[in-house]
């Protein structure tokens, strides 16, 4: 498979609206590689932790599913063994942010993390709020596994992380993370038949659904109770297509995120809008899908420093 | 048969190895494949939730001997979501075991009282003995799974609970 980034047209002469769809994956330098790999341990720290903390109230794995079906992950929740994969995940990352030995170190990191929510995700219930964490690290891995290639940085690359390298790490990621979206979109389609923005009105259930299901698991009133909007969306059924409906192409052409840095940091904006507004309406987190999103593709300290390149050339 | 070699293997006056080369987003279409066909397993998953909607959905929730509600988060440390997960795996469970005993595939729809109520314990006993507050301080009190099942009617949601089973 050839490297995405490296055979982009980066066409960026093009003038109009063809601009923004132009094929030119961002070219990060190496401050902006470090700085996302910098954001990246912390937001796959929450995830591990929160996976190794769970795992700790579990014997078992009753409903094998993933790793779990390969291994037995028992081991996991045993406290000792569980303390120390979560303090050697810890000493890793600072290896994972210099760039140093990364085929091994992210090799650990994705270990910990996918065999721990393995375990978790055995109990007879799966939870999908650290899976997204979980495939941009294997993007990663296997990232830093493709630039051992001849011919690329050869067995450079399991000392240190080139340019080219991290580069190629942070297209991967992107993209998986845009995979999860579209893949979302297509099991949409095929499991309404096709009717799933017709269906839309029928979200009302689903929503009061989520809403009671959060008040039994607290007895505590939810701060925005969303009965209005249930009902809104059942008396106003084109509104319900229009409002709802739109999730599934802003799934579907989540791709576009991959494009240009421009139209990325757009549709990654609208992607936390819209878990946002889940968020609020379905009481569900979505938090690792934000972090990511701000992470990989709005790269907020790009546009600081653009930002502060052409102040800088006004004042001269 | 040279030239008809190279002939077939150009698109557009482009060779093909240089065209696939050239294709972007490979690695997305690749996760999507991979996505979408290794189904549940962690850290694969097509990410089907709310892939389709129905005129019904339902919930469970659980409650003590006397039928008053319990904070499953607070007491338990699990989520009411993940106690109606773990309830429908042991529904499943019980309509493979039906299966198996009718020699044809059953519905879960068509499963007895008593199936359903062993789905329900087996739920209520997970609850109790797993999990990050396990075991739990009112281990050996009566608790009760109740299902609550929504519909519309006349653009109205309506709502009906019943009572799944018990434990102990």
């Amino acid at each position: 498979m050839s490297e995405d980034a490296d055979v982009s047209c980066a066409d960026t002469t093009r003038s109009g609206w063809k601009r923004w769809f132009a094929w030119a994956p961002p070219r990060l330098a190496d401050w902006e590689g470090l700085v996302m790999r910098t954001a990246l341990a912390g937001v796959a720290t929450m995830a591990a932790k929160m996976a190794a903390d769970k795992a700790l109230g579990y014997s078992t794995q009753p409903e094998p599913t993933g790793l779990a079906r390969l291994f037995d992950l028992t081991f996991l929740s045993d406290p000792s063994i569980n303390h120390w994969s979560v303090v050697f995940f810890c000493l890793a990352l600072p290896f994972y942010i210099a760039g140093i030995g990364l085929p091994v170190v992210i090799g650990w990191m994705l270990w910990v993390q996918v065999g721990m929510a393995s375990f978790c995700n055995s109990q007879g219930f799966i939870g999908h709020t650290t899976q997204v964490v979980s495939l941009v690290l294997l993007a990663q891995w296997l990232a830093s596994l493709w630039t051992l290639l001849p011919g690329r940085d050869g067995w450079r690359g399991l000392v240190t992380s080139s340019t080219r390298a991290m580069n190629l790490s942070m297209d991967w990621s992107r993209q998986t993370l845009a995979a999860c979206y579209v893949v979302s979109a297509i099991c949409k389609v095929v499991a309404s038949g096709g009717l799933w923005i017709w269906k839309a009105p029928l979200f009302a259930l689903q929503i009061t659904k989520a809403n009671q299901m959060q008040f039994y698991s607290t007895l505590e009133p939810s701060p925005g109770n969303m009965a209005w909007l249930s009902q809104l969306l059942l008396d106003h059924p084109a509104l319900a297509r229009i409002i709802i409906g739109s999730a599934l192409p802003l799934e579907l052409f989540a791709f576009l995120m991959c494009f240009n840095r421009g139209v990325g940091a757009i549709y990654a904006l609208l992607l936390v809008i819209f878990h946002s507004t889940v968020s609020e309406v379905m009481s569900l987190g979505f938090v690792f899908n934000k972090f990511l999103l701000l992470i990989l593709c709005v790269n907020v300290p790009y546009w600081l420093w653009r930002w502060s390149q052409r102040c800088g050339d006004d004042l001269t | 048969m040279l030239d008809a070699r190279a002939e077939a293997a150009t698109l557009g006056g482009m060779p093909v190895p240089d065209l696939l080369r050239r294709l972007p987003l490979k690695f997305t279409m690749l996760m999507v494949v991979v996505l979408y066909l290794a189904g549940e397993e962690y850290p694969f998953s097509p990410f089907p939730m709310y892939g389709d909607f129905a005129e019904r959905a339902f919930y469970v929730y659980v409650s003590d001997a006397e039928g008053r509600p319990i904070a499953t988060q607070k007491v338990f440390g699990q989520r009411a979501s993940d106690v109606k997960k773990t309830f429908e795996t042991h529904l499943r469970r019980e309509k493979e075991a039906l299966s198996k005993a009718r020699g044809r595939s059953a519905r879960l729809g068509e499963l007895p009282p008593e199936n359903v109520q062993k789905a329900a314990a087996a739920t209520l006993r997970w609850l109790k003995s797993t999990g990050p507050n396990a075991p739990a301080p009112t281990q050996s009190e009566r608790h009760q799974l109740h299902r609550v099942d929504l519909s519309l009617r006349e653009g109205q949601i309506v709502s009906e609970t019943g009572l799944l089973g018990e434990w102990p």
